[in-house]
């Protein structure tokens, strides 16, 4: 038979092939490194790194950047992109407080600030595989949009929040782990579980693989990139309340540029920009890494101004790591060298 | 063998803006049965299986399943109704492995619980089904290897693996041979009878009659958009089919011309790549064609990649008009003389959303720039020179690439190395997906750069359009070349022989 | 002469090609508004206000010209914004040293060319996405700009750098003159010469490109250095308009410039895109703000009208092309 041939003399290169690879496929495995070398320096320069109280608000702000680095992957494995993140946080943000303002109660609020945020993401979702602009630009039109309302809705002051309900979604702490950390690692196991184990997570990386092949096994471009941009819509406004409830105010202001950086901490988690690659795990590797960086200029008390420095350096770093290894892994499958 | 109607056909059109793809139509299918559906390119049976898959939506016309009238909307119906349709170019995610690939779309989900997107899939019996489907195909892979480890051969296995799992009533098969080697090809077509046998219905495109005449029980033929025809295999003969497919009598398919041959023109010492490309040594003279032969994945393109400086090599020497020369990128090659008309000529021979000159003239380029200046008007007259020439069908130089027929972007190809007058052109398999007609005169082409002096190295899994069209035959088996024919030795089977390496 | 006929017959040729086009539409719709505005607010189309809309249009322009080339050959540059920042602060601080424009115009030009020979660099041969490589340089160099100046803005007392941003060649502001400059180098880069038709081809098919012999790499290598080169002409503008080196400028422009651009024509699919479509692109977005500040509009809603005016003229676009196709 036509296979046997085909593996006769790749047998042994094979086997060394998957040795490399098994590492090499948990493209994540760069941010961990980088993550593991970090906490370490993070520890030298500062052994206060491991007090309870550090650990609490690394915790927090992990869960902070986590939330929307979720969403950013998901999209990103659909080979989508979103840019609208920061001034979606700041958006639902202004909204969860005006609406506490008026009068509703702590759970409506919740309630219908994710609701806002499946309908942004039926929006987005629908301009993208409808209409069929180009998901940079229906994200970047958003970018301002949202901003925009925040700010008219406001005049641009801020808008503070007093429900005691709402302030403990950011601000207190279950068995000594903040609140929002615990809700972060339920989410990321929920959508560990819906990446890997149900038909949506086999569709949308199937879709950002080879949107062609997807079409053609009957999976609906629509119906799932609508569905996804829905998720990441309601994912990111849950980040927001937690946002929103941490500041005990929604803010105009808030968040500016965020969305790069979300994005960066899907790219450093192993995400590909091409689409079709890309974990939860991956995820949270990333947003780990942001909140960890921002931890060690506090803590080393380096300026803070040195904080952007340090994540493009890191981007540029685990990315360029992650192309030179994976051409490696390609060289010695397809060449034996 | 051959059972009931299991699908009907019925007066189908389908236009498109300028063009009548479909012109009524009719094409049925027995339960049971292998039919070939042949025509020339642009015939329609491309048009034709998509309307079946869901993919284009007919504008008039029925199609009966088992004395239904369905309307599949899109390919998830045509799925439901039991069509499986794998098509030319395989449709497969690359990062995902055999399994999920087989099921996608179409996941066994476990019972319970949350809405049917989300519920839990069934690993466990996509796996024992998926072990059953490679088992009834005789093969032996691990359902979670990765697609993007596996070759075309193994790859068109998975495609068949995954219709029959959808418990495919019709099997269709757009071109399944085209991309494989001559070894493969045979085992696909044993696979093809043993799923007859099991009871699977097949459709089966191609361009090759052999395969046809091998394999299947009928022939439906398509010229221009409509039927012409359909005869059983055992009552027919391939020259009657041609005529059918062509409606007139193709009297010669190699216009082979003598041509006194010259000096060398290149020599090719040491050239080195991977496992792929092992110690190749060859030369080419003057008018001389030389063919190039061997199994797919023998290192053919790989060789012609090294060469051309494509990729990367481990070493290699090159003698043009026997002076030492660079060729460590397509633009050195450009330079030194030497065209390349590739494999695929969409993904790497044409721009297909420029018009037809932008396309003609970028090898050429710097003949038409003076103080970084281009000359548009210059450009525009070689063009119409070329499509005069070469017979290219078209509304004029600027007509954009992507709207002509195969046969015509292929022309294009070859108009765009002519253009930059080369010493040496390689072609690699310059007649794949050309229908017959195209075909002639792309071999007429050739045998007439020959006489111009050119030196070509044509490589080509048709062993007819080698033994046709070529002084001297070179065989490559495993990277390295095994013989090396003059016309008079090169015959099928001594070229056979060789490629399968039993010496 | 026959000389004048060819120019004659070019001309025509041109306005012909023009006919129909984003170009034509985008200039009708901007001279329209722009003149129903000055029917109901006058100031607006006085000589004052139409160089500060048009010294806004020489920042917004260059940028989204760097864009567009970058956008054709299938890339993004997320930098622009840091490198306008960055280049102004080492224009500002090398001045301040050394007293010498050259020296701190230099400076700033040859930091662009090494930032975008990086760009193209990581692009071509580690073969990385450009969106995260010059992500990692929007980040670095706008940090670099804050760690540098300590976010104080750094005063530059030379009137020839000021004389950039602020001066004027008859009544030309100077930033419209290095806009023309610029527009009238690359139209005929991108339209008349090799390179721009490389530059399509690339955006058209890599692959095929390489195969036919086009110095891929070189080419999209030119292209990063172009951007980052055109951002630190505005990274001058900008410094000299305000007579100092300041860290925290044109943060976002990046995507203003991809704005720009995309308005003007400029597909993301790659191999479409004008010159002279994104000048009126980005002279569209040079606007938004002035019309609400003549309107009296309140700046808030800045933001939300330069998004609804991208969404649409993008969605109205592609609505229009796919109903077009189907007849």
């Amino acid at each position: 038979m036509s296979k046997k041939s085909a593996g006769l003399h790749a047998a042994p290169l094979a086997r060394i092939g998957r040795g490399v690879r098994k590492f090499f496929r948990l493209r994540e495995s760069v941010a961990l490194v980088l993550l593991v070398i970090f906490a370490f320096l993070v520890y030298l320069i500062n052994p206060r790194f491991l007090s309870a109280y550090n650990l609490q608000s690394l915790a927090r702000q992990i869960a902070i950047f986590g939330f929307p680095a979720i969403a950013a992957t998901l999209i990103i494995i659909s080979a989508g992109i979103d840019l609208s993140f920061g001034s979606m946080i700041a958006f639902y943000g202004v909204i969860a407080g005006m609406l506490m303002e008026s009068g509703f109660g702590v759970g409506t609020t919740v309630a219908a600030v994710l609701a806002l945020g499946m309908m942004v993401g039926l929006y987005h979702g629908s301009m993208i595989s409808i209409v069929k602009l180009s998901p940079f630009i229906v994200t970047l039109a958003s970018l301002s949009i949202f901003r925009g309302i925040a700010v008219i809705s406001t005049r641009g002051y801020p808008v503070r929040i007093t429900e005691e309900g709402f302030l403990w979604i950011g601000q207190e702490f279950i068995f000594g782990i903040p609140v929002p950390f615990v809700l972060f690692i339920l989410t990321t196991l929920v959508f560990h579980y819906l990446l890997n184990y149900t038909a949506f997570g086999k569709h949308l990386y199937a879709i950002g693989g080879n949107p062609e092949a997807a079409h053609l096994s009957g999976i609906s471009h629509k119906k799932t990139i609508i569905m996804v941009y829905m998720i990441a819509g309601a994912l990111t406004a849950f980040g927001a309340i937690i946002m929103a409830s941490r500041l005990a105010q929604g803010m105009p202001g808030i968040a500016r540029a965020y969305e790069l950086r979300i994005i960066a901490s899907a790219v450093i988690g192993g995400t590909s920009l091409y689409g079709g690659v890309g974990t939860v795990f991956g995820a949270v590797l990333g947003a780990s890494l942001l909140a960890l960086i921002e931890n060690m200029l506090v803590l080393s008390r380096v300026d803070s101004w040195w904080n952007d420095v340090v994540i493009g350096v890191v981007i540029v770093i685990a990315v360029w790591v992650d192309v030179v290894a994976t051409r490696r892994r390609l060289n010695v499958k397809l060449h034996g060298k | 063998m051959n059972g009931d109607t299991l699908l009907k056909m019925k007066d189908i059109s389908k236009s498109f803006p300028g063009v009548r793809a479909l012109d009524g139509v009719d094409f049925d299918v027995n339960e049971g049965e292998i039919v070939a559906l042949v025509g020339e390119n642009g015939a329609g049976k491309s048009t034709l299986i998509k309307i079946l898959a869901g993919i284009y939506q007919r504008d008039s016309g029925k199609i009966i399943i088992s004395g239904e009238e369905v309307h599949p909307d899109n390919p998830g119906d045509s799925i439901n109704l039991g069509i499986s349709v794998i098509h030319q170019e395989l449709n497969l995610v690359p990062e995902m492995n055999i399994l999920e690939n087989i099921f996608l779309g179409q996941e066994i989900r476990s019972s319970s619980g949350l809405g049917r997107m989300l519920r839990r899939l069934d690993a466990n019996a996509m796996k024992l089904k998926t072990q059953q489907t490679l088992k009834r195909l005789g093969v032996s892979m691990d359902p979670f290897t990765p697609i993007k480890e596996l070759s075309v051969a193994q790859q068109q296995l998975v495609e068949i693996a995954k219709a029959l799992s959808l418990n495919a009533r019709i099997l269709v098969m757009d071109e399944p041979t085209s991309s494989l080697a001559e070894k493969d090809v045979d085992s696909l077509l044993e696979l093809m009878k043993t799923l007859r046998e099991q009871g699977v219905t097949i459709v089966f495109i191609t361009h090759r009659l052999d395969e046809v005449f091998k394999i299947a029980d009928r022939a439906v033929v398509l010229r221009d958009g409509k039927s012409v025809g359909q005869k059983h295999i055992k009552d027919t003969t391939k020259e009657e089919i041609i005529s059918m497919m062509v409606g007139r009598v193709l009297d010669q398919l190699f216009p082979k011309i003598e041509i006194d041959i010259g000096n060398p023109v290149l020599e090719v010492k040491n050239l080195n790549r991977g496992r792929l490309v092992r110690n190749v040594e060859f030369e080419i003279r003057q008018g001389e064609i030389v063919g190039l032969s061997g199994l797919v994945g023998s290192g053919r393109t790989e060789m012609a990649r090294a060469l051309f400086g494509i990729d990367k090599r481990d070493s290699g020497d090159f003698l043009i008009d026997g002076e030492p020369v660079q060729l460590d990128s397509p633009r050195r090659s450009i330079r030194a003389g030497i065209g390349f008309v590739p494999e695929d000529r969409k993904s790497q021979g044409l721009i297909l959303r420029m018009a037809i000159y932008q396309n003609m003239t970028l090898p050429s380029i710097h003949e038409y720039t003076s103080m970084g200046y281009l000359n548009r008007r210059e450009e525009l007259k070689t063009t119409q020179r070329f499509i005069k020439d070469l017979q290219i069908r078209t509304t004029g130089p600027k007509a954009i690439v992507h709207f002509l027929s195969g046969g015509n972007q292929q022309k294009v190809v070859l108009g765009k190395w002519l253009a930059m007058n080369p010493k040496i052109l390689i072609l690699d398999e310059p007649t794949r997906g050309v229908d017959v007609g195209a075909k002639a005169e792309i071999h007429a082409l050739i045998s007439r750069f020959a006489q111009q002096g050119m030196g070509i190295l044509l490589i080509s899994s048709e062993l007819p359009e080698i033994l046709g069209m070529c002084d001297r035959v070179l065989v490559m088996s495993q990277g390295t070349i095994v013989a090396n024919y003059g016309r008079e030795d090169a015959t099928q089977e001594n070229i056979m022989k060789k490629a399968v390496g039993t010496v | 002469m026959a000389g004048n006929e060819k120019k004659e017959i070019k001309l025509l040729r041109i306005a012909g090609r023009l006919r129909g086009t984003r170009e034509l539409n985008l200039i009708v719709i901007i001279a329209a508004v722009s003149v129903v505005i000055n029917i109901f607010q006058p100031t607006f189309l006085t000589r004052f206000n139409v160089q500060v809309i048009s010294r806004q249009l020489a920042v917004f322009g260059l940028l989204s010209i760097a864009q567009t080339f970058v956008i054709i050959v299938l890339g993004i540059d997320l930098s622009v914004g840091s490198i306008v920042a960055f280049t102004g602060i080492i224009t500002a601080m090398v001045f301040a040293a050394t007293e010498n424009v050259v020296l701190a115009v230099g400076a700033a030009l040859g930091f662009a060319l090494v930032i975008g020979f990086y760009h193209g660099i990581l692009v071509t041969k580690v073969k990385m996405a450009p969106f995260v490589v010059t992500l990692g340089s929007l980040s670095i160099f706008r940090g670099l700009s804050f760690v540098l100046s300590r976010g104080y803005p750094i005063l530059i007392r030379s009137p020839r750098i000021q004389w950039l941003g602020q001066g004027l060649i008859g009544p030309f502001p100077v930033p419209l003159v290095i806009l023309f400059a610029v527009v009238i180098y690359t139209v005929f880069i991108l339209h008349f010469s090799k390179l721009g038709r490389y530059i399509y081809t690339i955006g058209g098919n890599p692959v095929a490109a390489r195969m036919s012999g086009v110095p891929v790499n070189a080419v999209i290598i030119y292209v990063f250095c172009q951007a980052t080169l055109l951002a630190s002409i505005v990274g001058l503008i900008v410094a000299g308009r305000m007579a100092q080196g300041l860290a925290s400028v044109a943060a976002g422009y990046e995507l203003t410039a991809v704005a720009g651009a995309v308005i003007g024509g400029t597909s993301f699919l790659g191999g479409q895109g004008t010159v002279i479509g994104t000048v009126f692109g980005a002279l569209v977005m040079s606007m938004i703000g002035n019309v609400l500040i003549t309107l009296r509009v309140d700046a808030y809603w800045y933001n939300l009208v330069t998004g609804l005016i991208i969404i649409i003229v993008v969605a109205a676009d592609t609505l229009l092309a796919k109903r077009s196709k189907r007849n």
